[in-house]
């Protein structure tokens, strides 16, 4: 007897053999309205691309497989969520962690959806019919995460009192708008194609394998499956993204007249892959920091995803191509292998009276493993919890000078690495309309030069309060932001703590 | 770019899937290297080769019939390009220089 067909199998089996004819007829010219009204040439790419019968899905994913395998993804992560809520899971969860997730779901579920709204926008404009499939599926990826950062939130809320707030923490929040300023610009590209560079090259290839892999690592590692499960999920359809990613970078640079291409297109690579390290670098304090059981530091994550995955890795077969390393490359890699982690960290330590989430001093255990990672950190930051352990607050009082372009308080120092915690830094300033902008580094100079008025406009939260747009007052400033009494401070003076380390039968 | 070429590097989520893959990754590539995560399982294999995933070998490692699309629901990261992603093997490689 013949071997039994599987007839569904044969089908996919079709479909993947004739992917093309698939997407191919996704290109029709409009008769009801005209081509202008379903995409009105503003919004279309003005790359002077020829031919785009270069690009190729290389996962060659059709839609009835695409809600498959998302439908798989879901079903676990929906079971780990059930089974964290049935087993109280989160009363286990290292206190420490708990905080950092507080910071965490608020910023990602709405970057997520600024994703969303990026998508909509290259699948609807592409000018070619597989790209705008892939597009389409991203979207609905963005949506997903958003989603289930938001659900993650509903199964927190119960725990955590500060999660109620989350959507006026992201509007008012001071740290927030460095996330918010992020997103909404990628939210509102210059051509549909930056998009792509932002998202797909800059952020997927770069950045989001150490939020979204290295993080949930040391999310399980703390008692967190949620988080892990939730987050290596998420990775698992940027893979997707970043095949797509590159493959649309390989038909950019592929065209016949890719030296016209090719100064936009390296301005892209620039500016994002410095907007995406000023704004990710502060995975660092989840893996340094909030971590109590450590799986990686930053600079090794950093190695591992950045270095070696996007610069000695991807971009190493787009240089023959004609693209360049990233222009603040150099600046990069010294303050993520030296000092943007600590950096931050000392800084949310100073304002965590404004603060919605806890933060808390460094244990001899944690300095032992970051003078083992960071052999300068007692030069970095080492000096300053010294002060703290010796009954300084370690806090201070005033908003801080804001960078004009990443709305990140200026505690940078890339230029001068011989003495990071000075106190001074190279103050950088360019006067446009007026109006005299402040920069934490030549990176985010360099790209408000490029283009002031798409930043020029925005204020920061200490200009706001300087011109009386926002509170001057503590209280009615931490009210503004969405804080209520009680919340931030610092961990090792609640009671939760202590209730942690005796249900672990450690010492306070 | 740079002097260093990196290696070909596959993260899945860990549990009997990634662990068949890797299996079946040795076999055809004795040079892949296995790290292990807390819930992630990384299969590095040197640059100058290629990192092939059969279909047969990983049904015949997990004892069950497997689709490599599925694949995707627990991969967490990848380093090299998808030359092929048929449904009889998956193989990832640097480009041509």
């Amino acid at each position: 007897m013949a071997k039994k067909v599987d007839f569904r199998e044969a089908t996919l089996r079709q479909l993947y053999e004739n992917y093309g004819l698939t997407t191919a007829d996704l290109e029709w010219e409009p008769t009801y309205v005209s081509k202008d009204e379903v995409s009105p040439p503003e919004r279309r790419t003005r790359l002077p691309v020829k031919d785009w019968s270069k690009f190729e899905d290389p996962f060659k994913l059709f839609f009835e497989d695409y809600v498959r395998v998302q439908a798989e993804k879901e079903t676990v992560f929906h079971d780990a969520i059930r089974l964290a809520e049935r087993f109280g899971e989160a009363r286990r969860i290292n206190p420490r962690w708990v905080a950092g997730m507080k910071l965490y779901y608020p910023a990602v579920a709405q970057s997520e959806a600024e994703a969303h709204r990026g998508h909509l926008g290259l699948s609807r404009h592409s000018p070619s019919p597989a790209l705008a499939m892939a597009s389409f599926y991203q979207l609905l990826d963005e949506l997903r995460h958003a989603q289930n950062d938001v659900h993650a939130m509903r199964y927190w809320v119960r725990y955590l009192d500060e999660l109620k707030n989350w959507a006026q923490l992201y509007q008012n929040f001071w740290a927030m708008q460095v996330f918010r300023s992020l997103f909404e610009d990628m939210a509102t590209p210059s051509d549909p194609f930056e998009l792509v560079f932002h998202t797909n090259v800059a952020l997927e290839m770069g950045y989001t394998n150490l939020l979204f892999v290295a993080a949930p690592t040391a999310g399980a590692a703390n008692g967190d499956r949620v988080f892990a499960q939730l987050q290596m999920s998420t990775q698992s359809d940027e893979t997707r993204h970043i095949a797509l990613g590159q493959a649309t970078l390989r038909a950019l640079l592929e065209q016949e007249n890719r030296d016209e291409l090719l100064p936009t297109l390296q301005y892209w690579f620039d500016k994002w892959t410095w907007r995406h390290h000023r704004v990710f670098g502060v995975t660092g304090i989840f893996l340094d920091y909030f971590a109590e059981n450590k799986t990686l530091s930053y600079k090794e994550a950093f190695k591992k995803y950045f270095i070696e995955g996007y610069i000695q890795g991807l971009l190493e077969d787009f240089e023959p191509l004609g693209l360049k390393p990233p222009r603040f490359l150099d600046d990069i890699i010294k303050e993520a292998e030296n000092y943007q982690s600590h950096q931050v960290w000392k800084l949310a330590f100073q304002y965590n009276y404004l603060n919605f989430f806890e933060t808390f001093p460094p244990t001899e255990k944690d300095k032992a493993w970051l003078r083992e990672k960071y052999p300068n950190w007692d030069q970095v930051v080492g000096w300053y919890w010294e002060q703290v352990e010796h009954g300084d607050p370690g806090i201070v009082q005033g908003l801080p000078l804001i960078c004009n372009l990443c709305q990140f308080p200026i505690v940078y120092n890339p230029n001068d690495p011989d003495h990071p915690t000075n106190g001074s830094f190279h103050l950088r300033t360019t006067r446009y309309n007026g109006r005299t902008y402040y920069f934490c580094s030549d990176g985010c100079q360099y790209i408000f030069e490029h283009e002031p008025e798409k930043y020029a406009h925005a204020k920061t939260l200490t200009e706001l309060v300087i011109e009386g747009r926002a509170p001057a007052d503590v209280e009615k400033l931490r009210e503004y932001m969405g804080l209520e009494p009680g919340w931030g401070g610092n961990l090792f003076e609640k009671p939760i703590w202590k209730e942690w380390l005796a249900s672990q039968g450690r010492e306070g | 770019m740079t002097e260093v070429r990196s290696d070909l590097r596959l993260e899945l989520m860990a549990g009997e899937e990634a662990e068949a893959i890797a299996r079946a990754v040795q076999e055809l590539n004795p040079e892949a290297k296995i790290e292990e995560y807390p819930g992630l399982l990384i299969i590095r294999v040197p640059s100058n080769t290629r990192m092939v995933i059969d279909r047969v070998r990983v049904e015949e490692e997990l004892g069950r019939p497997y689709n490599l699309r599925d694949i995707q629901t627990i991969m967490a990261a990848f380093y090299g390009y998808w030359k092929e992603t048929s449904p009889d093997r998956w193989v990832l490689e640097w480009m041509e220089r």
